[in-house]
């Protein structure tokens, strides 16, 4: 009974790495588990249709959205060049980097925006087809992340300037921002290429 | 700057401290289960007195005067949106913010010994996305055709425009809770962080409370859980307000390849954990506060936690059972029903521990404990007629009857409830400085146990019977001829039942203003937060605790002067 615990460190400091990463590991998880539902039940609703007819995206709006792939995956690559410098103090070159990250988000969002009107001034509208609903759903859905992802990213960039060490604003938003670029690729495998 | 000069806005209304914000939880969640309550009372007088006008004290003068069937009754739509706003009020208004909302927040700093959550500012963004929430639910009532009216499940396609009921009402319904959803997730991250990180020293995760071990799993489930929900809002309300059919087949589908039935999936993916999140922290409550009046440590503490952590991995693969009379494949329903009766074996390990901290204890009947002996029976009662609808050849009778109403009044409503009654009891000293007039809460105790009984119990009768869970006018069948005088004597206990939660208000704001003030540690409780002076200051403990054993120390014989020893006291040598 009479056990005495050997006694740790305290108190944790709550700016901690560990401590942010984790907050901001569950959200990413239940982020993903958000994603997941929807895909998994656009599997369901494929799977279980008689027809299902992918190929109704025509060709210009599809080139527009493999660059727009293209895009997402270059932005992650200048966070992750971003982050590097950052391990090296060099802060200038972090900012350039942060800041071709947000300026290739912006060109994504503005790519979408513009893929959307396209496809509906085609007729491929919200309410035209199952697949129509779905594209809409998940690009949109992802977009309203990639407007957060952007806000954080400016956050990130002002921090930067102010401050001197940014590891863990870096490696926070870091997760979230390659978070969205991995969603991003499911969906455009799973929606568009299959 | 001095960080402690507060104005009344900081320090009362958009506060970071993790105890006005469980405050404010608290608040809200008494506001909505008197508002859900009042709805259960207009739902009884309409099921005994169909088409009848509303009497005085039910406010007939001010309800319903632009009823379609005539002023202050009740029509069969009304009716409607009454069970529906009722269900999803109590479940995600009442007792969400009140057990997950309030006592999570109040108590999880404070029983682990941290000086507050770890993201303050996160913590007051969930609540007041909750507010936002509660106005767009409120708002509802605002609507020309009135609120949701589709049940709490809101199962496609009644919750569609396509065949379903009209109006804005489930549009409302989903975006609140979709923002409900928000607030809860924002606590989930806030709590397990907290718990993960900011554990005083020595406070290994198997000494903890098991509050805080139940709030622990309820948050982990919650993070898991609520975004599936999410998912399924985001689709019924693209349903709803951008023309999409998701959720739509068969003859009015315009566009072909919908289906009803992944929303049922979807929305019982989470709602049966949802049960679990409800009460989880009530089971943790429960087997603290049995320990704290039987003046002993809690029977087999581990073994409770295991089981709860188990009982918390199966619920999210059991969902199944809420949809045999979907025509699932035989199989499939087999290994639901399998996985589902599994969950008794955890279960009855841990109600036995609770019946092994009562064994041979010295029992202190004090109001909380009162409460907490309560959900022993009332859970046990909800859990063994579980079994029923869990096992497929009974639940296909007993399907969308009143004995389904009746048990997870039982084990949701009833269990989780009086967790929640025993919880505010408890630490009511802790967050007012007052004690809770002791005679008042034994007149509550007794005037809302007694009556739940016979309402619950009953409405399973009447279930078994045939009633099914959603008539509006039960005279009207023949079949339930025999059971009409029992569904008159089901709303009289269930407005006495009702009053009585008028007898704990009274008691609430009383004991408020004018309760008798209590010491620092009125019920001689071991954990953390009865170690702090009431009110708390803000950063909870003026120095770091350092934990030396486990949250039940009672009545050990190695203490000579008192029966009991704080968590952070190092035994005498």
């Amino acid at each position: 009974m009479k056990t005495l615990s050997t006694v740790k460190e305290f108190p944790i400091n709550k700016n901690d790495h560990f401590t942010q990463s984790l907050g901001m590991i569950i959200t990413i998880g239940s982020l993903a588990m958000l994603f997941i539902t929807l895909l998994v039940s656009y599997g369901i609703l494929r799977v279980r249709a008689n027809i299902w007819n992918s190929q109704t995206i025509d060709t210009l709006p599809l080139i527009l959205i493999f660059i727009n792939t293209g895009v997402i995956l270059f932005s992650s690559y200048t966070y992750f060049k971003g982050n590097k410098s950052a391990v090296i103090h060099n802060r200038l070159t972090t900012q350039k980097w942060v800041n071709t990250t947000i300026f290739l988000g912006f060109i994504f969002l503005i790519f979408q925006i513009v893929i959307w009107f396209i496809l509906t001034s085609n007729g491929f509208i919200m309410t035209s087809s199952q697949i129509s609903a779905v594209f809409y759903l998940l690009s949109g859905l992802h977009g309203i992340h990639i407007i957060a992802g952007l806000i954080l990213l400016i956050w990130l960039n002002i921090k930067i300037q102010l401050m001197e060490n940014n590891h863990l604003h870096l490696k926070l938003v870091g997760m979230f921002w390659h978070f969205l670029t991995i969603v991003w690729i499911v969906i455009f495998s799973t929606v568009i290429i299959i | 700057m001095n960080k402690n000069h507060k104005s009344f806005w900081t320090k009362y209304i958009f506060s970071k401290d993790h105890k006005v914000i469980g405050k404010q939880f608290l608040w809200l969640g008494i506001f909505f289960l008197l508002f859900g309550g009042f709805q259960a009372m207009l739902i009884r007088w309409s099921l005994s007195n169909t088409m009848e006008p509303l009497p005085w004290w039910l406010f007939g003068n001010i309800l319903y005067q632009n009823s379609p069937v005539g002023a202050g009754i009740i029509g069969p739509d009304a009716y409607n949106q009454l069970f529906t706003m009722h269900g999803t009020i109590m479940i995600f208004w009442a007792i969400t913010p009140l057990l997950i909302g309030a006592f999570g927040n109040f108590c999880i700093p404070l029983q682990i010994g941290a000086p507050d959550m770890v993201f303050p500012k996160l913590n007051m963004i969930s609540f007041w996305v909750m507010f936002l929430a509660s106005i767009t639910l409120l708002a509802s009532y605002l609507l020309p055709q009135g609120t949701a009216a589709s049940g709490w499940t809101s199962y496609p396609p009644l919750s569609t425009p396509v065949g379903g009921i009209p109006g804005q009402g489930q549009t409302l319904w989903t975006l609140s809770l979709t923002l409900a959803g928000i607030s809860t997730l924002m606590g989930a991250i806030n709590y397990i962080t907290t718990i993960v990180r900011l554990r005083a020293p020595g406070m290994g995760y198997f000494k903890m409370p098991l509050t805080t071990w139940g709030l622990f799993l309820t948050s982990i489930l919650n993070a898991v859980f609520v975004p599936i929900i999410a998912a399924g809002l985001i689709i019924l309300l693209l349903d709803n307000v951008a023309g999409t059919q998701f959720l739509i087949a068969g003859q009015k589908a315009t566009i072909p390849g919908g289906d009803p039935l992944l929303y049922q999936h979807v929305f019982w993916i989470f709602g049966h954990p949802e049960v679990y999140i409800l009460i989880l922290p009530a089971w943790g409550v429960v087997s603290d506060l049995l320990s704290v009046f039987s003046r002993k440590p809690a029977f087999g503490y581990k073994v409770t936690v295991i089981c709860m952590s188990t009982i918390a991995a199966l619920s999210g693969i059991v969902w199944g059972h809420h949809m045999y009379t979907t025509g699932m494949s035989p199989l499939l329903g087999k290994a639901f029903m399998f996985l589902t009766l599994i969950i008794s074996i955890p279960s009855s390990i841990f109600f036995l521990n609770w019946l092994g901290t009562l064994w041979r204890g010295s029992l202190k009947f004090e109001v909380p404990m009162l409460f907490a002996m309560s959900v022993m029976w009332v859970f046990g009662l909800g859990g063994l007629t579980g079994l029923y609808n869990a096992t497929i050849t009974s639940d296909i009778y007993l399907h969308d009857t009143y004995f389904v109403v009746g048990h997870f009044h039982y084990t949701m409503a009833a269990s989780v409830m009086f967790g929640a009654f025993a919880a505010v009891y408890f630490w009511f000293p802790k967050m007012f400085g007052r004690k809770m007039n002791k005679k008042l809460g034994k007149i509550h105790f007794w005037f809302s146990f007694i009556p739940l009984n016979l309402v619950f119990f009953n409405m399973m009768v009447m279930g078994y019977a045939g009633h099914h869970r959603r008539i509006f006018n039960p005279s009207e069948y023949e079949f339930l001829k025999p059971v009409l005088g029992l569904n008159d004597f089901m709303t009289t206990a269930a407005f006495i039942l009702g009053i009585a939660q008028v007898i704990f208000v009274i008691n609430f704001v009383f004991s408020l203003f004018k309760g008798q003030k209590s010491e620092r540690n009125p019920w001689e409780a071991a954990t953390l937060e009865w170690t702090i002076d009431t009110p708390i200051p803000h950063g909870n403990f003026t120095e770091v605790p350092t934990i030396y054993h486990g949250p039940h120390e009672y009545g050990n014989p190695l203490l000579k002067d008192k029966d009991w020893i704080s968590q952070s006291e190092p035994f005498p040598l």
